[in-house]
């Protein structure tokens, strides 16, 4: 764009890769061949006059106002052409939005799009979304981890010592919005009914004072814990440093001590100071040193560097990397940790040998999505291979299809078993979120284990606690629901529910239908749950209001494909989910394996503005954030719904009202 | 001298000089030149011509030596303006009494960017966490449509600065993005 502008300048295609370019001023119009005496007069007086111009030019611009920064009124300094780069945010979506009843956005938008909510004014439905205190304060959960107020992001140093479960998170103590992170804290019994702690660790140290970010916990084998976590110094470079109970006696683990000899690692050559965060668990290695893995990346390859230690103060680094995928960029959060081949519990960090696979988990800061793979650790090399390739860390399985991020696990060794958390964000404007007075969930923790069936993939489960809160429940078995219907489950409220259903296709109209190549994907259409085929969608309609004004499908959608060979998706329509703008209305999921003899099968924990949905025993799980202005306190529904055009569905439901966790301040600290 | 040879190089000075002259005055880095950092970044925004002449009229910009400075001088720039309008909502607050229900809206918006989504940026930027400036900025220009969207049967007196305050925070949500 504007090339002829330019002409001495050479402009760089690819920013990514060489974030530091060389500052070339124009000036080779100023060279010219020195030769004759004739010639350097006329250099010296066309300099002369050169320098009169750059005088008189710089001064002047387009619109003939002298100062550039000061643009006043009636500026034409001011929108240029509307290009659409990959990778950039426009706020204004370039077609305008349908009634609430109908169309959703098309699905080329992005989702930084989409949550920018700004109309296109005129057309009469731009006006801003007028939210009331009400229909803000109905959109705070019951029986998920979150602060009293402000803003929370990634969980931390998550363990279970002397009798609870310890919760760290980062915390702004100041905003709504990200920003002076510390440490909170919070302990629990058993997972569900948390009791608020004062900070664990305020930014306080050179060494952390721009920031006390992410650190996981170990457990000794005597018992004490050692804490890494990644500072931002004064100079906004990241380190790694080390922190420990003050009296391990003190199972609150109120009170942190920051070794003196912090930070105990400094970004290695080659990685840049701003891509050094995030020290994982440590495990055993066989020759009894400790092992941790940060994420970083070189150039867009994604990596995971490898340290061992004696003592969690001097780190010797591994020669190459446990693992890297080129085009993945930076890896936040990454996990490493054991599963066992035949399922059933989970297993301490430092378990390996036979019967054993290891998981890679990295958060993916350019698409901010957790994505995970199964595969071997080479323990002598200190290396991990991926079991496919094709599905390699940042390409291949996600832990959540919906919003979930800078997850981490920990082992419960009181009950055996590997337990993730997960950082669940807003998807409305950070303006609501400024005036709700808070931002961010953690999911409900889950337990995860390897999918024995299947293999290739993970299961992840709340974890059997989240049961202590199911109040009344009422079952409603053998619905039938033809092609087009949507059928009322008839509740006492709608709003904190744990749901458990298993639906059924008419079998003979499954045989029936011909076979389609419809190349399928849940973002592919956008009219979501309206899009009709032949097998599906089908599903839940979920904080729906009673004449659907506002509704939140939740569903299946089957392909009848060659050889009649069925393929399944799961996927969360959020387009119709408010009436206001300026919220998130994607539509998204993926394919879940179905196998022979399995029904279709899910259980939604729906808790105010939040829903998390586990498909098939949790092969496929969707979290989303919903915001309706309607469906909310008693005027939510709860509907079973059949778009398919060919097939009746029979579903079988049992619905729990949901007690709330009464999360609050540890009593008479 | 002879005179021909004079009246050549007469000729080759004016004509050249004419020329430099139009070059400098056309181009919009105006007396500053934009570097070709500044244009291979702004070429990956949606406003190639306000991202390069904000740059380049911030003293930092022709001299950055990479994406993160470039990001902070848009920051700052969305500030100034953010600042700006907000100086002339609390005006029209008391000016034009009949706008007071949007303006009062746009009060709201406006203190957000100063105080949350402004500081997110800056933080963030600084501290290598660009996507959290990222949803700063985005969250800033939304604010700025808010505003706008705000004056629904009436005619919006904050349109330009509105304009100016979403376009630069969607230029600089594009620019942080680039440092991911």
């Amino acid at each position: 764009m504007g090339d002829h502008n330019q002409p001495f300048l050479s402009v760089s295609g690819d920013p990514e890769c060489a974030p530091v370019h060389d500052d070339s001023v124009v000036d080779d119009a100023l060279h010219r061949p020195q030769g004759s005496s004739k010639s350097k007069l006329l250099l010296a007086v066309f300099s002369g006059i050169f320098v009169v111009c750059l005088i008189l030019a710089g001064g002047y611009d387009k619109s003939g106002v002298v100062k550039i920064h000061q643009l006043e009124g009636g500026d034409e300094m001011g929108v240029g052409p509307m290009e659409m780069p990959a990778g950039s945010a426009t706020t204004r979506p370039s077609v305008s939005r349908g009634k609430s009843a109908g169309v959703s956005e098309k699905a080329n938008l992005s989702p930084q799009q989409l949550l920018g909510g700004g109309e296109g004014s005129g057309d009469g439905l731009s006006e801003d979304f007028p939210w009331n205190n009400s229909m803000l304060s109905w959109q705070r959960t019951a029986f998920h981890f979150q602060p009293e107020k402000n803003w929370m992001n990634d969980p931390n140093g998550p363990l279970f010592y002397k009798g609870w479960y310890h919760f760290f998170y980062q915390y702004n103590p100041n905003a709504a919005v990200w920003g002076d992170i510390v440490w909170g804290h919070a302990v629990s019994r058993d997972l569900i009914h948390w009791l608020h702690l004062p900070l664990a660790m305020v930014a306080d140290q050179w060494y952390d004072v721009q920031g006390v970010w992410t650190g996981s916990a170990t457990i000794l084998p005597d018992g004490k814990v050692m804490m890494l976590y990644t500072g931002s110094t004064n100079e906004s470079v990241q380190v790694q440093n080390l922190a420990y109970p003050a009296d391990h006696d003190d199972p609150l683990l109120l009170d942190w001590v920051k070794h003196p000899g912090n930070p105990v690692l400094v970004p290695p050559p080659g990685i840049h100071h701003k891509d050094f965060r995030d020290p994982t668990t440590a495990w055993q290695t066989s020759e009894g040193k400790w092992r941790i893995t940060i994420g970083s990346k070189v150039n867009k390859t994604g990596i995971a560097l490898i340290y061992d230690t004696d003592d969690f103060v001097n780190f010797e680094l591994k020669d190459g990397f446990l693992h890297g995928v080129p085009g993945t960029g930076m890896w936040e959060c990454v996990d490493f940790y054991p599963v066992a081949v035949a399922g059933g519990d989970g297993l301490d960090t430092s378990a390996n040998g036979a019967g054993v696979r290891h998981v890679v988990k990295a958060s993916l800061d350019d698409d901010r999505h957790d994505y995970y793979a199964i595969g071997t650790y080479d323990e002598e090399a200190g290396k991990w291979y991926p079991d496919n390739p094709a599905i390699d860390v940042g390409i291949g399985i996600r832990y959540d299809y919906g919003i979930f991020y800078a997850s981490k696990t920990f082992f419960d060794q009181s009950k055996q078993r590997r337990i993730l958390w997960g950082w669940i964000g807003e998807w409305d404007s950070e303006a609501a979120d400024v005036r709700k007075g808070w931002a961010s969930l953690q999911g409900m923790p889950r337990t995860v284990v390897l999918d024995t069936k299947t293999g290739s993939n993970l299961l992840q489960w709340p974890v059997e606690e989240s049961e202590r809160l199911r109040l009344r429940s009422k079952e409603f078995k053998n619905v039938v629901a033809k092609p087009g219907a949507v059928v009322p489950i008839k509740l006492e409220a709608a709003t904190q529910l744990d749901i458990v259903a298993e639906l059924e296709l008419d079998k003979e109209a499954v045989d029936r239908v011909v076979e389609s190549n419809e190349e399928f994907k849940c973002s592919s259409s956008s009219k979501g749950a309206a899009h009709r085929g032949a097998l599906g969608p089908f599903g839940l309609l979920v904080l729906s209001e009673e004449t659907l004004s506002e509704q939140t499908p939740v569903y299946f959608y089957v392909v009848k494909g060659k050889n009649a060979t069925l393929r399944t998706y799961f996927c969360a329509d959020q387009s119709r989910s408010s009436l206001a703008n300026d919220v998130n209305k994607q539509i998204y999921g993926s394919s879940v394996p179905v196998l022979q003899g399995e029904k279709f099968g899910v259980r939604m924990l729906v808790d105010h503005s939040i829903i998390e949905s586990f498909a098939q025993g949790g092969r496929s799980v969707i979290t989303s954030r919903v915001y309706p202005t309607k469906a909310i306190y008693g005027a939510a529904r709860l509907f079973l719904f059949n778009n398919a055009t060919e097939a009746g569905v029979t579903a079988s439901i049992k619905v729990w009202q949901m007690n709330s966790a009464f999360i609050r301040p540890f009593p008479n600290l | 001298m002879t005179t021909p040879k004079f009246a050549n190089l007469t000729a080759a000075f004016i004509s050249i000089s004419i020329s430099i002259f139009l070059f400098l005055s056309s181009s919009p880095a105006d007396g500053a030149t934009a570097t070709s950092l500044i244009t291979g970044t702004c070429k990956q925004t949606p406003d190639f011509n306000l991202c390069v002449s904000t740059l380049t009229a911030d003293p930092r910009g022709p001299k950055a030596a990479g994406v993160q400075t470039l990001a902070l001088i848009i920051i700052d720039a969305v500030k100034a303006k953010a600042t700006t309008a907000y100086a002339d909502i609390k005006r029209l607050l008391k000016t034009a009494p009949e706008l007071e229900g949007p303006l009062k809206s746009c009060a709201q918006q406006y203190n957000v960017i100063l105080t949350a989504e402004i500081p997110e940026a800056e933080e963030a930027v600084s501290g290598g966490v660009a996507k959290f400036g990222e949803d700063g900025m985005r969250g800033s220009a939304s604010d700025a449509d808010l505003c706008e969207d705000g004056f629904v049967k009436v005619k919006s007196p904050l349109t330009v600065e509105n304009k100016v305050v979403s376009g630069l925070a969607a230029v600089g949500a594009a620019v942080i993005r680039q440092l991911e």
